[in-house]
């Protein structure tokens, strides 16, 4: 009885290790299930052996974000290709998908083969500053002419984290037919927008005229979303010196704002458990007519829908009764500072921002998807393009996404925590007033802003 | 001489065990270098507050103290016992369902078996995605064949009410579970002499009693072991609920393999995520010792 006891133990032991996984290595690399879908070069575990090669070469490992424009892969990896000849450096150059590059990078800091080298969303990178994760790079970042908005993206405290590769502004996305068929004009206001949807809506037959995801699975498109409308009915989640201001009598009116479009049937009720990927479906499945998104759907639509695309038209965002603020992101490297190759990585950056030819055609070969962060480039052709300006013009009255809250690792928690899109599903789902999901917001910015 | 003889098989049956047991070193070694150690470090990393990539300091209950004032805990917890229960009862009863039915002699029996494996077979993102656009609201075909049928007015909302999107993510775990029970029992079926049916028909054994008297005592053994290797399976299935339903909305959906994740990748804490995972240890030790008892009473 005693050793069939210890066999069950054992054997219950080994399911629970599994479960338990997420501290194992095995368990993590489970966690990361699109190695498949990675148009890399390289996998990430022929990329796991970072530091120096038998053969005595330094070998540096960069994960680079996957882009939507293949051109892009190309371009950056003949960039690698150039400094490893030119360096001596031996480079594994990975393209990893957005979505997987937390887990990935988590597991691989755990296992203690991070890359030496990483690009992704500066919400992600961010993540990792905060984590004590990142190099300083406050060395790069006064080598080079950021402007003043880039200078901002990757300071942490008073120490830059990060060091921008392109701003990568938001626009809103309209289904211009649908709205000329009605002889509507393009919203200006977020009130414009909700009596418009009205008009065009016709969920009969499949068609909301709005698309906002509000799922709470990751990613940082609802999120955005919530907290712009809420700046744009002049709340605000944190202020300016840290303090917890978010229940205020105008993010109650905003929260108002957001539950009423989804009451109203304006959004698919699908939306609760929408990720970034929902709108983009929805989207480009036709079944949207509204959607907040960086740049990346056009490449979508040029690629497979380009009539779609005809149809499309992109606008700045609408303004609130306050303000009109829009939330940026950024592409960012970061370099990790448990990598064994800091000084090659911060090379790698130095020889990338060296050649700034390459840099500004790398710019232009992602449309108007990617906005430079260096001065001195808005008066090219390209950007006094009409179709390419007002990209460049919302990226330069960006905002970070957890404005006017100081930059540190509470801010950039409560942004990946998504407390605002929890908030509001508690409206949605459990039938909490605004007043309510403004107690609850409160609650949950304190439970981060005043932990010991 | 009886005893020597007794005295030599005796002796011969301890050189066995010895055997045995150094024969199963090695394998033991093996599981305890990739599960001993790492679950071990998990236990001992519950009782920290570890984050990536920091060193862990011990905080002794904080996290489990936590945990169980934690009504998300608590919610996915039941909803991990209602997703492991139904989803077990459901493929058990359609798999044996199946399996009896496959059993019998009929035209396109091979095609039948084919067909029915594909769940089975399809990676489990493929199924995930394609369920989540068989459930959607606006151009899902489920709403479409209801609402074309006219048994419902308004398109269901599958994955965004919170009082059916937990039974949604069960019923994919169903259709792609079921074909493992099937073909489970019908393995065992195949082997069952057709003449002990035919003498129980001679008996007058109907077609009840000879799924009673028969049937069930012959594929019992199988049936505990399937049962058994699902219920794990289901217990830890993080893959199709996360694809479907991301353990929303607002954690309705949510069950421990996916709050482990929330807490660990998404609210950044590897200490609070290892508490929710290990704090499910005793309630699988106590299933196996469930199924350990019932083993050996049959025995």
């Amino acid at each position: 009885m005693k050793r069939k006891l210890l066999s069950v133990i054992l054997a219950a032991s080994m399911v629970a290790a599994c479960l338990a996984g997420c501290g194992s290595d095995a368990g993590t690399q489970e966690t990361a299930p699109a190695e498949s879908e990675a148009p890399a070069e390289e996998t990430g575990e022929e990329a796991e052996a970072s530091g120096t090669e038998s053969s005595g070469a330094k070998k540096l490992v960069f994960w680079d974000k996957a882009e939507y424009v293949d051109e892009y892969g190309s371009m950056m990896k003949a960039v690698v290709d150039k400094f490893a000849e030119e360096q001596g450096v031996e480079v594994d150059y990975v393209n990893v998908p957005s979505a997987d590059m937390k887990q990935k990078l988590m597991a691989a800091i755990e296992a203690g083969n991070a890359p030496d080298l990483i690009v992704g969303d500066d919400t992600l990178v961010g993540q990792f500053a905060s984590l004590n994760q990142l190099e300083s790079v406050d060395d790069i970042m006064s080598e080079y002419d950021f402007t003043e908005a880039a200078l901002k993206v990757g300071l942490l405290g008073d120490t830059q984290y990060m060091v921008p590769q392109a701003f990568t502004a938001p626009g809103m996305y309209i289904r211009a037919d649908k709205w000329q068929e009605k002889g509507l004009d393009m919203p200006e206001t977020w009130e414009e927008l909700k009596e418009q949807a009205k008009i065009v809506n016709d969920p009969a037959n499949g068609f909301y005229a709005l698309g906002f995801a509000m799922g709470a699975s990751g990613g940082g498109d609802a999120e955005g979303f919530c907290r712009t409308i809420i700046l744009d009915w002049g709340g605000q989640t944190v202020d300016e010196n840290g303090n917890v201001v978010v229940n205020s009598p105008e993010t109650v009116e905003a929260l108002t704002f957001i539950k009423s479009l989804y009451d109203e049937g304006l959004i698919s009720p699908d939306a609760v458990t929408g990720d970034d990927m929902w709108n983009n479906q929805a989207y480009l499945a036709g079944t949207a007519g509204v959607i907040c998104n960086a740049g990346s759907i056009i490449a979508s639509m040029k690629n497979d829908d380009p009539d779609l695309l005809a149809k499309t038209q992109v606008i700045a965002y609408p303004a609130g009764p306050k303000g009109c603020y829009t939330l940026g992101g950024s592409n960012v490297f970061g370099i990790i500072a448990s990598g064994k190759n800091v000084a090659e990585a911060k090379d790698f950056i130095r020889f990338y921002y060296n050649d700034m030819d390459n840099y500004e055609a790398m710019i232009e070969v992602m449309g108007a998807m990617w906005q430079p962060v260096i001065n001195g480039m808005d008066d090219s052709e390209f950007w006094q393009d009409e179709m390419n300006k007002p990209w460049l013009e919302s990226s330069q009255q960006c905002v970070k996404t957890y404005y006017p809250a100081p930059s540190d690792d509470r801010a950039m928690t409560c942004f990946s925590s998504q407390l605002c899109v929890k908030a509001v599903q508690e409206m949605l789902i459990n039938g909490a007033t605004p007043e309510e999901a403004a107690e609850i917001l409160e609650k949950s910015f304190k439970e981060v802003y005043e932990a010991e | 001489m009886e005893k020597m003889k007794m005295k030599k098989v005796e002796s011969q049956t301890v050189k066995d065990k010895r055997l045995g047991l150094i024969l199963m070193i090695p394998i033991v070694l093996v599981i305890f270098i990739i599960m001993g150690i790492p679950l071990i470090r998990a236990i001992y990393w519950s009782f920290t507050d570890k984050v990536v990539g920091s060193d862990p300091n011990f905080i002794g209950l904080k996290n489990y103290i936590g945990l169980f004032q934690d009504k998300v805990y608590w919610k996915s917890l039941r909803n991990t016992a209602i997703y492991t229960g139904g989803c077990i009862l459901a493929k058990l009863l359609l798999g044996l369902l199946w399996a009896v039915l496959l059993n019998q002699d009929f035209k396109g029996k091979g095609f039948f078996r084919t067909t029915l494996l594909i769940p089975w077979a399809l990676p489990g993102m493929v199924v995930a995605m394609t369920w989540r656009w068989m459930y959607d609201s606006t151009y899902g075909i489920i709403n479409s064949l209801l609402l074309g049928s006219g048994l419902v007015d308004m398109p269901v909302a599958w994955l965004s009410s919170p009082k059916i999107v937990l039974y949604s993510a069960m019923l994919v775990n169903i259709w792609r579970g079921v074909p493992f029970f099937m073909f489970s029992i019908l393995g065992v079926l195949q082997t069952l002499d057709k003449q002990v049916y035919e003498a129980a028909t001679v008996d007058g054994a109907g077609i009840f009693k000879q799924f009673w008297y028969i049937t069930l005592p012959s594929i019992s053994p199988v049936l505990k072991v399937t049962t058994l290797l699902s219920t794990i399976w289901t217990f830890n299935d993080f893959e199709n609920v996360w694809l479907v339903t991301g353990g929303g909305p607002l954690y309705a959906s949510s069950v421990i393999a996916t709050y482990t994740y929330d807490k660990a990748f998404i609210q950044n804490s590897l200490g609070q995520a290892l508490s929710v995972a290990t704090s499910v240890i005793p309630i699988l030790i106590v299933m196996m010792l469930i199924f350990s008892y019932f083993n050996k009473k049959e025995q």
